[in-house]
């Protein structure tokens, strides 16, 4: 049973951080998409504002990696 | 590296002011900006002869562009071998001539091709056309040739048509590229009435004739079409021939001509930067430190009056000055990777030399696969032989061997190769640690890089700015401090370190808070925190590793998880190949992202303005 929990733990750090990147994404990359049709020359700075919340699903995948050690 | 500028001052008499334009174009170092003006110094006018002669340039310039768009346009490759100056007049006459020949066959070339492509449509349909017209079927069936726009147009007037004919009709099709369908119809000629009117009442559309056809019915139109495209393809041939002729002839001359008056161009434009009195010019503009005797040598040339001074850095804003770069060779392909981002400032630090060291070695820490860096280092021998020297191709075959190099020494480390193939079949064991087994090892790995990374960005912001901005670099000399001591004490509480160590860290951090809010105000701390982040953002390192190692490991157990030995190895195959093409792209992103977000931010400072020297035209440099 608590392996069954541990694993449920796990998986909600990657899926909460992942659905928080994606949405996250999904608007920036609009809006850049936007910015780059007028102002190409915006595109590295456009890649970096895509990039930023990458964080979240790393730290998610960190945290879940903790969870499942700490668990054994 | 950013390579030492120095701000000069050149003065002359007025009248060589042309000559020292000329000497400049040939040097090639300075890069020219507005000269200052005051005591007597005014902005230099250009006179009605220097614009006639600017109108004039412009016009021939006009006329010898349009001759290589026109050549391009007919596909003509213009030879050039480089020649002396042409004389502009008998330059100026040839680009016009060459201007109104080229732009007839052009034209010519379109009216042909335009021709060339309507016949094109009923090439298909020729066959059954001279079928038809060749057995004297032309007196027993009529003959309708018809444009449909959409594939439900066609089955609507098939439909049509069997209900209006039954099976006394023939209906031959053939699509076109553009989604249209040419149809041709045949109908018997005793119902050629019948059909007129059904075609009439539904609407559909005949298909137009070529246009050197318009004039003729169908009847005489459609034998001649096969004979009129052969001989419109002949034609084609003849002008391009003919084009091809006057690229021969001209194109040394012209190309000549081209670089001459695009010179001209130039040295008009420089001439708006200086300033003048009644007898001198002054001209200010930015060269190399390293270039200055090579200027000085060029003006030389122009007579003993010009006299260069250099102006002293008290009186220039080091924001102003263009940038160069300027690295070791084994580091400047790595300013392909850095030229995504703006140039640094003038006096900042270039980030080259650290892209080019951290970049293959997290991208090797990541990768960590003997097998995997030997494909790329095949991929980059292969990329360096089959690029020319100084592209871009160039570069990223030497940045790839970089990494390769990276990916097969982590690959030791790791003992990966193909994943755990390397231990299966030749009992290779890691030298360091087992990725698949030490996760935590391999997270504080990752996350250790990243403190490493920081505070070398960190003390190099306060290295850099020590000079001018003292506050500032010992603020970012405390923030890099603070993160030690954190990492430190971090350290403490999982018991690597004596816990003796504690009390006084907690205690220096608690002074260091405040001492660092006063140095950069109340920011600073949300700085901190925001580098804190930071470090953490290098776990992604492990966790692409931790990912790139267990694709590896599936792939190699596919070879057993089917019946047929040969089908497992082939899903092996082809999974290692998604998973390199996975290891060749994720890292890549990443590691960049790692760079331009994480380690930038303590120190990089864009704005740097591009050094465009003033020199001879050149088509390469133009596009």
């Amino acid at each position: 049973m608590s392996t069954m929990w541990i694993a449920l733990a796990a998986a909600a750090a990657i899926v909460g951080s992942a659905l928080a990147t994606g949405w996250a994404q999904s608007r920036i990359g609009s809006s850049v998409a936007a910015a780059l049709a007028e102002k190409p020359e915006l595109r590295t700075t456009a890649v970096l504002m895509i990039a930023i919340p990458e964080t979240m699903v790393v730290l998610g995948f960190v945290v879940a990696v903790l969870i499942m050690l700490q668990g054994g | 590296m950013i390579v030492e500028m120095t701000r000069v001052r050149l003065i002359g008499p007025r009248a060589a002011l042309r000559a020292t334009i000329a000497a400049l174009q040939g040097a090639s170092v300075l890069h020219l900006v507005d000269a200052t003006c005051g005591e007597g110094l005014r902005r230099h006018v250009i006179d009605s002869c220097a614009r006639r002669r600017r109108r004039h340039v412009e016009r021939v310039l006009e006329d010898i562009e349009r001759v290589f768009e026109s050549f391009t346009k007919l596909g003509v490759e213009v030879p050039h071998a480089p020649g002396s100056p042409p004389r502009e007049g008998r330059a100026a006459r040839l680009a016009a001539r060459l201007a109104a020949e080229t732009a007839r066959l052009l034209a010519r070339e379109r009216t042909l091709a335009d021709e060339r492509d309507a016949l094109r449509v009923y090439e298909p349909l020729f066959d059954d056309l001279e079928g038809l017209l060749g057995s004297g079927g032309k007196r027993r069936v009529s003959i309708y040739l018809l444009l449909l726009r959409s594939e439900a147009a066609l089955e609507a007037l098939r439909a049509a048509l069997a209900r209006a004919l039954g099976e006394g009709h023939d209906l031959r099709t053939h699509a076109l590229a553009s989604g249209e369908t040419v149809v041709l119809l045949l109908v018997p000629s005793t119902r050629t009435d019948e059909i007129e009117q059904f075609l009439a009442g539904a609407r559909v559309e005949r298909a137009p004739l070529p246009p050197a056809l318009a004039s003729t019915s169908l009847d005489e139109a459609l034998p001649r079409m096969r004979a009129r495209l052969a001989e419109v393809e002949r034609e084609l041939v003849r002008v391009r021939d003919d084009a091809t002729v006057l690229a021969r002839e001209h194109g040394d001359e012209l190309a000549a001509a081209r670089a001459h008056f695009h010179d001209a161009l130039v040295a008009l434009d420089a001439e708006q930067h200086a300033a003048a009195s009644t007898r001198a010019f002054v001209l200010e503009g930015w060269v190399p430190a390293r270039d200055r005797d090579k200027l000085e040598e060029s003006l030389r040339a122009v007579g003993p009056e010009i006299a260069l001074e250099e102006i002293e850095e008290s009186k220039w804003r080091r924001e102003d000055a263009p940038v160069v770069l300027a690295n070791p060779r084994l580091f400047a392909p790595f300013e392909a990777l850095t030229s995504l981002l703006p140039l640094p400032r003038y006096g900042s630090v270039d980030p080259t030399p650290f892209v080019a060291v951290f970049f293959p070695m997290f991208f090797g820490v990541v990768v960590g696969d003997v097998g995997y860096g030997l494909v790329m280092a095949a991929i980059a021998v292969a990329l360096r032989f089959a690029s020319k020297p100084a592209t871009t191709a160039r570069k990223l075959a030497k940045i790839t061997g970089a990494v390769s190099v990276y990916s097969i020494a982590f690959g030791f480390l790791y003992g990966e190769l193909f994943g755990d193939l390397g231990e299966r079949a030749f009992g290779m064991h890691a030298l360091w640690f087992d990725r698949r087994e030490a996760v935590l090892a391999f997270l504080v790995l990752a996350v250790s890089l990243g403190v490493v990374h920081l505070v070398l960005g960190l003390i190099v912001a306060a290295a850099n700015r020590w000079q001018r901005h003292r506050r500032e670099a010992i603020g970012r000399g405390l923030t890099a401090l603070m993160l030690v001591l954190v990492v430190v004490a971090l350290l403490v509480v999982f018991e690597w370190l004596p816990s003796r160590f504690l009390t006084p860290i907690v205690i220096a951090l608690l002074v260091a808070f405040p001492v660092i809010v006063v140095l950069e105000g109340a920011t600073a701390l949300l700085d901190f925190m925001t580098i804190l982040g930071h470090v953490l953002s290098y776990a992604r390192v492990m966790a692409l590793g931790t990912a790139s190692v267990m694709l590896a490991v599936v792939a190699n157990r596919m070879v057993g998880a089917f019946g047929s030995l040969a089908i497992g190895i082939a899903f092996a195959l082809l999974f290692h190949l998604v998973n390199f093409a996975i290891t060749l792209f994720s890292p890549t992103i990443h590691v960049m992202r790692l760079h331009y977000v994480e380690f930038f931010g303590t120190f990089f400072e864009p704005g740097g303005g591009t050094y465009q020297p003033l020199r001879h035209w050149s088509p390469e440099r133009a596009t």
